[in-house]
């Protein structure tokens, strides 16, 4: 029960095999290993983790620079390695083909042929377009690559002959940062404001809670819209977003505090808060210790499914004009670009971005689940 | 709670005097209004006299007149019933808003239905079959669901069903139906329409409502009452639906009170990418070209439908939590 | 057919009078019509035939053939309806020629000059009667211009093209079919002025019968005027099903958001080679989407064959998957010309508040530098699938001007100049006005030392324009030029503009060309945002000196100016291309003044193929040149 361990009890002890003691082990540490176990849990962390690595190194991953264009290359589909070549001879290194472009003029489309004549190895640790690392380490060597004209679109390109795996890449650094902090701001703001006012109460929590109805009342579109008119249009994209997104999240921690508030209501006059109280526990002491555990499962939620939010937020923005702005890029506007019958009928493999959103929801969701039944050392 | 419930009332009032208040002005901020953009688009095309009319214009519309002033005279005339006209078409708001509301409520509602109906015991099943294949495949599901934007999915959809069908299922009816009387035929004409719009809205808001009545599932299945009542010798289905799933009801009560907000504020781009005549989609529009009477109204719409919303949230809540009490 | 336009000679108007009165009476006109309309006139609901398109009736010349009576057009529109008021509000004095070469009579049958294009006598045709049988008379005019211009109480201001410097003309009626204008000076391109779109001639003609009732000057119920504004306004004037129209076909029905219908006009005043009553088709039933819907309805709906006739709302991307589908749409895709110059244009303001910027602007060898850093292969082939052209700013060549042999040559080498991709001439050419790179920082730096920075602007929601500029940004990167671009909404750029604050702005062109359509994009004249040059020098040439600010003397921007006002001042036709000629001139030796990238675009237009004379040459980009209307979709026909 939540209650129990809200209450501090003493975990159980567990039989060390090498020593002859009994090891105990804190909540924590029972956490943790509870969270290993679960197998859907370690594998979200474990994707997160690798996301999260190649936005940070995609410069070096990606085998193109982010603003690199093929022109003659637009609108091509995934044109991948190969091992077998055309006369089914194997080969140890893999190779692209190489490609041409031409226009049907009576068809008014461009027919793309496949040179199986031409082969272009993979190579490892090429010189590419310049790029810099976490901000500071500047460097043109590409994890790999293909040598001379050959071509490597391991997803294809988009309409400006952008490859399309190198921009994913890119713009993970975007998508998979920049609603964290929002998202950090929001849940601390909501859960002190709901903790405080579910526990006190009274005039104060009427008046906080008018104050969130307003904030919840507003409508999103013309704040945006004052919004952007407000930014000054010197900044750059990431700033400009950054700015945009901390004032959302801002207005949306007034619904984290009504749901942490309802929890409080009703735990407020459980045993083990007045238990807490009869000890002369401080407020603090049974806001944090006793009363926030009890909510942190439903925040773990709330919060793992927030950031899929701040995600599909973006994307609602770039959709409206008023969020990232090429050269930048993020998953939300390649998902943008791709908004259309024609590229669903004729470009489908530029809605791979959204393979990436929903993997790295899945694995927010599954990483917040292993939380919360580790958090809650009695669930099964 | 009578008492309450009056109390919450009396206070929406100067609550919604301040969301008028700032609302109004966070749409005046953006320097260009609606006879700027007029004379531009006008321009845009040519047409250069738009520009020597600009001032008149602006007096026409009431434009002119400094913005605490203008706002005194919409507040005043809002409450009095007289909402404004449209600049756009020229047509008396209150006229566009009740012309939406049909269709608006009908998509609304049909996907809420959808989305809960089905959600909710999907939900319910995913958490007492965790982990089975399932649990697995549901919880997929609602992961593309929550994960894809919404207006992407209706798209899909679209362009699914016209290489399905080849029928282009934009808007809620067949042209020749427009204004027609509802016969049998029309009803049914509007269901081929509209069960693309409803499943597309729908799609997303199921995933969301599994997810969440799944996890509150499975935090009470945790509890030891489960246990006790099982021991008891309770069937199955009695412990379940009788006893956890109330319990795991009350966080989704309290986004009950999102639902009524969400029936004339939600899909908003949805709405536009479908063509539905919505208030929603009117709503966006109205905004980008600053139509501030018709923005305004809506605005004003989607605050009381939130606040009445929350209220109702509330009350539910202390109605179904004997725990909670409201001071 | 051209009627009689030139100067009052009046041995020709006499001769081809008298012809045209012969004809008339020798072919002994028997007129049809569409079968709905004969049974109303057998039952007695309907005056014949003859007595509804008027005395002299305009002949349309279809293009294939001669057509049969029925069917409806199916198509769809923006929410704003200016797909619809591009085809059934376009009724001017004069309408343009279907080629685009001059204009043609319309409602007005005849016209004459004097000498000194100062007064202009306007003949509408005798007999006219709106939607509802009421006569057009001249004194529809004179209402519209002492009640309603003249009105201080209702907001229309004197239409344009009428206004000679600063002084409005006078009116006069002169008969029950004939009006006077007397012009504060020479107008000899009015007539051309006011056939652009609906928005000219074609709104001032309004049924004084039906909207006298809207002012309060006639009617003491109506407090102000804003009933009649509506109906005024080509905007909304759509929307009034009740509003009698001269077009060929009459709005019946408007749901907003979703539905428009039209249906012929029986007093319509225009007939086809062979006598038979126009239009052909009875009526129009359109669909109306929103903006954010209506790309996928128009390419969805034309795949499924349920459009006929469409030619706005189409994305260039969408041309192959409308190519595959004609078959099994059962249409064909024409390729009409946007008619743009250049999509986008750069356009650098020479009145930015920072002189050094001024300074590199004036010099010709910075602007030529950044023409020829460009690849406008690249641009092409990735914003434009590589259907548009290379080119350099230089006006349509649809223009009268370049149509001539000498203009042909002229455009040839106008369009062609400084475009070729070469960006160690860029290079060279700014290594030698003295922009390199003096600190080292690997961006090229003013000749004083001081940074610089290429910042464009540019409005959001235009895809190819912001295709383009990335890429162009890329090439003058690569050139050593550090170049910023920004996005802005109308509204926000205009502001700026007019304070000196942009300094360099790039938008998709519309057709234009010579005096006519915005001649304010090839010198600085007119106080608008897309003049070239920037704007205060523009409304300093505009205000006759008083506000603005000059053109540096003896500049490029000075001689357009001086050649713009020659040109305006030229009388005959041929004075004014060779005053045109000699403007443009300035352009290449000078030039590039404004860099264009690439344009003339194709704009595909689907047809359905049971829809006939429906011609191959259309444009579409410029509202001013009002297709489709100006392809008389009055003679469409559906064969069966």
């Amino acid at each position: 029960m939540t209650e129990l361990a809200a209450a501090g009890a003493l975990a159980p002890a567990t039989a060390d095999a090498d020593a002859g003691t009994a090891k105990v082990l804190s909540v924590r540490q029972l956490a943790w290993r509870k969270f290993r176990k679960n197998r859907l849990a370690v594998f979200g962390l474990v994707v997160l983790a690798l996301m999260y690595l190649s936005a940070a190194f995609a410069g070096f991953l990606a085998p193109y620079g982010d603003r690199e264009t093929h022109a003659q290359f637009a609108r091509v589909g995934p044109h991948g390695l190969n091992l077998v070549d055309a006369d089914g001879q194997f080969h140890l290194t893999p190779f692209v083909y190489g490609l041409e472009r031409t226009m049907d003029r009576k068809t008014f489309k461009q027919v793309l042929t496949v040179d199986t004549e031409k082969r272009y190895e993979l190579r490892w640790l090429v010189k590419g377009a310049p790029y810099t690392l976490l901000g500071f380490i500047k460097s043109d060597v590409h994890l790999f690559g293909v040598e001379g004209d050959g071509k490597l679109f391991l997803l294809g390109t988009d309409s400006k002959g952008r490859d399309l795996f190198s921009r994913i890449l890119y713009g993970a650094q975007v998508s998979l940062t920049v609603g964290l902090v929002g998202v950090a701001l929001s849940l601390f703001i909501g859960i002190s404001v709901g903790l405080i006012t579910g526990y006190y109460g009274g005039w104060f929590d009427e008046i906080v809670q008018r104050i969130i109805e307003m904030t919840l009342a507003f409508p999103q579109i013309p704040l945006w819209l004052a919004l952007a008119a407000l930014v000054p249009p010197t900044w750059n994209s990431i700033q400009i977003y950054f700015a945009i997104s901390l004032v959302l999240s801002i207005l949306s921690w007034g619904a984290l505090a009504r749901q942490v508030r309802a929890m409080v209501l009703s735990l407020k006059t459980s045993d083990f808060v007045r238990a807490a109280k009869y000890a002369n526990a401080s407020t603090g002491r049974i806001m944090f210790k006793h009363l926030l555990p009890g909510t942190m499962s439903h925040v773990l939620v709330v919060a793992t499914l927030t950031i899929p939010a701040m995600i599909l937020g973006e994307t609602a923005l770039s959709f409206l004009g008023l969020g990232i702005k090429p050269p930048m890029t993020s998953w939300g506007l390649l998902l943008n670009e791709a908004q259309s019958v024609q590229v669903i009928l004729e470009l489908p493999w530029l809605l791979f971005p959204a393979v990436f959103v929903v993997l790295t929801i899945i694995s927010f969701n599954f990483v917040g689940d292993g939380l919360r039944d580790a958090a809650d050392p009695f669930s099964r | 709670m009578l008492a309450y419930i009056g109390k919450r009332l009396v206070i929406m009032l100067p609550t919604l005097l301040l969301i008028m208040a700032v609302g109004f002005f966070i749409m005046q901020l953006p320097a260009q209004d609606y006879v700027s953009q007029y004379v531009a688009r006008q321009g845009q095309m040519g047409n250069t006299t738009a520009m020597l009319q600009e001032e008149l214009l602006r007096q026409q519309l009431g434009l002119d007149k400094p913005p605490v002033e203008r706002f005194f005279y919409w507040f005043f005339d809002f409450l009095r019933g007289d909402w404004g006209t449209s600049f756009v078409d020229s047509r008396p708001v209150t006229t566009i808003i009740l012309e939406r509301l049909p269709a608006t409520l009908a998509i609304s509602s049909l996907a809420f239905l959808v989305s809960w109906g089905v959600g909710i015991p999907l939900g319910v099943y995913s958490a007492t079959h965790q982990y089975k294949t399932g649990d697995v495949a549901l919880t997929t599901l609602a992961f593309i669901g929550i994960g894809l934007p919404d207006f992407l999915v209706a798209m899909f959809f679209l362009v699914a069903a016209f290489l399905a069908s080849g029928q282009v299922l934009l808007g809620l009816n067949s042209p020749e139906f427009v204004n027609a009387p509802w016969t049998l035929a029309r009803i049914l004409d509007f269901f081929s329409y509209a069960w693309l719009s409803v499943t597309a809205v729908a799609f997303t808001g199921m995933a969301l409502i599994m997810r969440v009545t799944r996890n509150n599932m499975l935090e009470e299945l945790g509890k030891p009452y489960v246990l006790t009542l099982r021991a008891k010798g309770l069937p199955e289905r009695v412990v379940i639906w009788k006893h956890v799933f109330r319990n795991a009801l009350h966080p989704l009560v309290t986004m009950f009170g999102q639902v009524l907000a969400f029936l004339i504020n939600g899909f908003a781009i949805t709405s536009a990418v479908l063509n539905l005549p919505t208030i929603q989609s009117v709503y966006l529009s109205a905004t980008f070209q600053q139509d501030i009477f018709l923005a305004g109204a809506i605005l004003i719409l989607i605050a009381v439908t939130v606040m009445v919303g929350n209220l109702i949230s509330d009350v539910m809540l202390a109605w179904l939590d004997p725990r909670v009490r409201y001071d | 057919m051209r009627l009689m336009t030139g100067r009052g000679s009046a041995l020709a108007s006499a001769i081809v009078g008298i012809s045209l009165l012969a004809t008339t009476v020798a072919m002994a006109q028997t007129y049809s019509e569409a079968p709905a309309l004969a049974d109303a006139v057998k039952a007695g609901s309907l005056p014949p035939v003859e007595q509804r398109i008027s005395d002299n009736p305009l002949v349309l010349t279809p293009v294939e053939s001669v057509g049969t009576y029925g069917g409806t057009i199916r198509d769809i529109t923006k929410a704003n309806l200016d797909w619809s008021k591009i085809i059934l509000q376009v009724e001017p004095f004069a309408r343009w020629e279907r080629d685009l070469n001059g204009v043609r009579p319309n409602v007005a049958e005849s016209w004459e000059w004097n000498d000194a294009y100062t007064e202009l006598t306007l003949n509408f045709r005798k007999g006219i009667k709106w939607s509802d049988g009421v006569p057009l008379t001249a004194d529809d005019f004179m209402f519209f211009w002492n009640d309603v211009v003249l009105d201080d109480s209702v907001p229309v201001s004197f239409p344009a093209g009428t206004v000679i410097n600063g002084e409005p003309p006078k009116v006069e009626k002169i008969d029950e079919d004939t009006i006077k204008f007397t012009f504060a000076g020479p107008n000899p391109l009015f007539m051309e002025l006011s056939s652009r779109a609906y928005y000219n001639s074609a709104q001032w003609l309004i049924p004084s019968h039906y909207m006298k009732q809207f002012l309060p000057k006639y009617n003491p119920d109506m407090k102000d005027t804003s009933e009649f504004d509506k109906r005024y306004t080509m905007d909304t004037r759509i929307q009034y099903t009740d509003m009698p129209t001269l077009a060929g076909w009459m709005v019946t029905s408007y749901t907003p958001g979703q539905r428009l219908t039209a249906e012929r006009n029986p007093y319509y005043w225009k007939v086809d080679t062979e006598g038979h009553q126009l239009p052909y088709i009875d009526g129009f039933d359109t669909t109306v989407v929103t903006d954010d819907a209506v790309s996928q309805a128009v390419l969805l709906n034309s795949i499924a064959g349920k459009l006929d006739f469409q030619s706005r709302e189409f994305n260039l991307a969408d041309v192959s998957l409308l190519m595959e589908n004609q078959e099994k749409g059962n249409y064909t895709v024409k390729l009409w010309d946007r008619g743009d110059f250049a999509w986008p244009w750069m356009m650098p303001m020479y009145d930015y508040k920072d002189e050094g910027i001024r300074d590199l602007f004036y010099t010709p060898e910075f602007r030529r530098a950044l023409s020829v850093a460009m690849d406008r292969d690249k641009y092409n082939n990735v914003a434009a699938f590589g259907l548009a052209k290379p080119r350099q700013f230089a006006l349509s060549p649809l223009s009268p001007e370049l149509q001539t042999e000498e203009g042909k040559a002229f455009y040839d080498k106008w369009v062609n100049s400084y475009i070729e991709y070469d960006p160690e001439q860029a290079k060279a050419w700014l290594d030698q006005i003295g922009v390199v790179d003096k600190d080292g920082d690997g961006w090229r730096d003013r000749p004083d030392g001081s940074r610089l920075q290429m910042i464009v602007d540019m409005m959001p929601g235009d895809k190819q324009t912001a295709d383009i500029m990335d890429l162009m940004k890329e090439d003058w990167d690569a050139v050593g030029i550090e170049t910023l671009l920004n996005q802005a909404d109308w509204g926000t750029l205009s502001d700026r503009q007019k304070a000196g604050e942009v300094m360099m702005r790039a938008w998709g062109s519309a057709a234009g060309w010579g005096l006519l359509s915005a001649p304010t994009v090839w010198a600085p004249v007119e106080n608008a945002e897309w003049t070239m040059g920037g704007m205060s020098i523009a409304l300093n040439y505009q205000s006759g000196g008083k506000e603005g600010e000059p053109a540096r003397p003896g500049s490029a921007l000075e001689k357009l100016q001086q050649a713009y006002s020659k040109a305006v001042q030229a009388l005959d036709p041929n004075d004014r291309n060779a005053a045109l000629l000699e403007a443009y001139q300035i352009h290449l030796d000078e030039g590039p003044l404004t860099i264009g990238t690439v344009g003339e675009d194709p704009t595909p237009v689907v047809v359905s193929n049971r829809l006939r004379n429906v011609p191959s040459v259309g444009l579409i980009g410029s509202w001013d040149m009002g297709f489709p209307a100006t392809a008389d979709p009055e003679q469409f026909y559906f064969a069966e």
